[in-house]
């Protein structure tokens, strides 16, 4: 354990020392979450029909979103972790009297959590400024703030078990590439991360919330606003959990085969 | 300490001719090429031993290191070091363990060397003053009190790979696993490495398997070599022996006063070069002695100078890759 919450630390020390990168991620982060706020309230004022989301909790949505990137989307990739694996670097790692899931988990984890430090305040604390429709509400309840926290958590250590399938993939294909392209523009589509799943057709509704991708971002983001209310806000961390479980048990499984059959690359 | 039977691993490396057919091809349908990179290998490792590992790129030498690090699976065969079977027993069998990929680096890229070193006792679950008592012992060995503080992008190779050593000596392993540790050194950093290697295998008894291309580092430090080629092992004995075996040409080089000279009168012997008042032979030693050749050399020649050599190791390598064609 000793070891895990080492390189956990290290890696949140060593990721800390990319501000001018969070810097620039932040600004870009920023705008996309006004544009994607003012295209939407633009679709809703020219809709006549009731949505099914307020123009307020899909504003919270996507600030939420932005400013927590770092933490549920796929697409960031653990450029160490992936590059171990193509050049062979890996085979120091397999000489570590450590289970290489946890070891790489902690330090997925780690590098989210230190790239996520860094960028969310900003934009969180920007959003509150602006005026409405654009600004961030609070939520509407202690219970519902404290709902929301766990909810987070268990959407990052998802997002890091589905990052891990990935990993166990490159094994496979030997490009980071291809695996995360095939992976992350499906997963964040089904995520919710482009648009909220609730404005999204009854099918594709259908679809994500058969797939574990929807507990990434759909579920926090809607108990925040209290778009999810209580027994419903219990019952999707209920499977989150579920969710957690499953994609810890497949990527342990995925990593252990494809360690059994590697060949280290490069010499 | 190390018994390795019969061990064999394969590759399946996808084959793909040039061109833009063979490209559409493989789309559908790849072709495979097996290459068997170690072919039935056995051998043993005593406890305290520095085993040379030789043989030219691709013989499969970093295979067998992998093997016995528990990194690759044997497609046949079996591996035990210490009792253990690497690759079943890997977590706890590396314990006991160092390794360093002279092409690669085990400690983190940005920050301060000692943080590695930090976390590398950590892993190694080390009690803080046994990690601290080791870390002061390999810090005054390889001399890097000024290193320590030092982002490992900033040191130089030859500095890098001292950092490296000491982090796969932290946890005091008792077998050491050197795949090319002096590779793109300097001669100092070498000779240092050397010294190092020397060291600590005699101070701490730790088994160390090296492999290099080096062979002044297997002439400085290894008690025995083993020379591997296609996957399989060609030689596996002690330099001496390898040197006897092929000591028989030996070249005298001689320098004379007097203007051109003759040699071909002096039998078992060939001119490997000659100029004015200077020439190099070689000697079959098995029919003439190099006594002889000097006595009869100094009869019709005023010698100034008369050198004697072996071969040297490389050019016995040499010889021998090229005897069993490899």
């Amino acid at each position: 354990m000793k070891g895990y919450i080492s390189v956990f630390r290290l890696r949140v020390l060593s990721g800390l020392q990319y501000r001018t990168a969070a810097g620039a991620g932040i600004l870009t982060n920023f705008f996309w979450g006004a544009i994607s706020i003012m295209v939407l309230e633009a679709f809703y004022a020219s809709s006549g029909l009731a949505q099914p989301i307020s123009l307020e909790e899909t504003a919270a949505y996507i600030w939420l979103r932005q400013s927590l990137l770092m933490l549920v989307v796929l697409w960031l990739r653990d450029g160490e972790i992936a590059q171990s694996i193509v050049t062979g670097q890996v085979s120091y790692e397999l000489t570590r009297p450590y289970t290489l899931y946890s070891y790489w988990f902690a330090k997925s984890l780690a590098y989210r959590l230190a790239a996520g430090a860094l960028r969310f305040w900003p934009i969180l604390l920007a959003a509150r400024l602006l005026p409405a429709p654009y600004r961030l509400q609070l939520p509407p309840d202690t219970m519902t703030a404290v709902l929301f926290f766990w909810s987070m958590t268990l959407s990052m250590l998802i997002t890091v078990a589905l990052a891990m399938i990935m990993y166990a993939t490159i094994f496979t294909t030997m490009t980071p590439a291809g695996s995360v392209a095939l992976f992350a523009g499906i997963s964040d589509f089904l995520a919710g991360g482009i648009v909220p799943l609730p404005l999204m057709p009854a099918w594709v509704q259908a679809l994500a919330y058969r797939l574990p991708f929807y507990t990434t971002q759909d579920v926090p983001f809607r108990i925040y606003s209290g778009h999810l209310p209580y027994p419903l806000a219990l019952e999707s961390i209920m499977a989150q959990v579920m969710w957690l479980g499953a994609t810890l048990v497949l990527g342990q499984f995925l990593l252990t085969r494809a360690l059994g059959r590697i060949s280290v690359q490069g010499g | 300490m190390i018994i390795v039977e019969d061990v064999s691993k394969t590759y399946r490396i996808a084959h793909r001719p040039s061109g833009w057919r063979a490209a559409l091809t493989s789309l559908i349908h790849r072709s495979y090429a097996h290459i068997q990179a170690l072919d039935h290998v056995s051998f043993s490792v005593n406890r305290g031993e520095i085993l040379g590992y030789v043989g030219p790129n691709g013989a499969g030498k970093s295979t067998t290191i992998k093997i016995m690090t528990g990194i690759l699976v044997p497609d046949g065969g079996c591996c035990r070091v210490m009792g253990y079977i690497p690759w079943k027993h890997r977590v706890d069998y590396v314990q006991h363990i160092g390794v360093v990929f002279g092409q690669r680096s085990q400690l983190w890229w940005d920050v301060p060397v000692i943080d590695s070193y930090e976390l590398l006792s950590d892993i190694y679950r080390m009690s803080s003053t046994a990690s601290r008592r080791t870390l002061e012992q390999l810090t005054q060995m390889l001399d890097l009190s000024s290193l320590l503080h030092i982002p490992v992008r900033q040191l130089s190779l030859g500095q890098r790979m001292r950092c490296e050593l000491a982090a796969s000596l932290l946890h005091n392993p008792s077998v050491l696993f050197l795949d090319e540790p002096t590779i793109g050194l300097d001669a100092v950093s070498k000779l240092r490495v050397r010294q190092f290697i020397k060291t600590i295998n005699e101070e701490t008894g730790v088994t160390v398997i090296l492999t290099t291309h080096d062979m002044n580092d297997i002439e400085a430090l290894a008690h025995r070599i083993m020379l591997l080629g296609r996957g399989q092992l060609l030689y596996d004995g002690s330099i001496a022996d390898l040197k006897r075996s092929y000591k028989t040409i030996q070249t005298i080089t001689v320098q004379f006063e007097n203007g051109p000279a003759s040699f071909e009168t002096i039998p078992h012997t060939t001119i490997a070069q000659s100029s004015s008042g200077r020439a190099q032979l070689s000697v079959d030693t098995t029919r003439i002695s190099v006594s002889d050749v000097i006595n009869q050399l100094s009869g019709s020649l005023k010698l100034t100078d008369v050198y004697v050599e072996s071969p040297s190791i490389e050019s016995i390598m040499v010889q021998l890759y090229e005897e069993h064609d490899i």
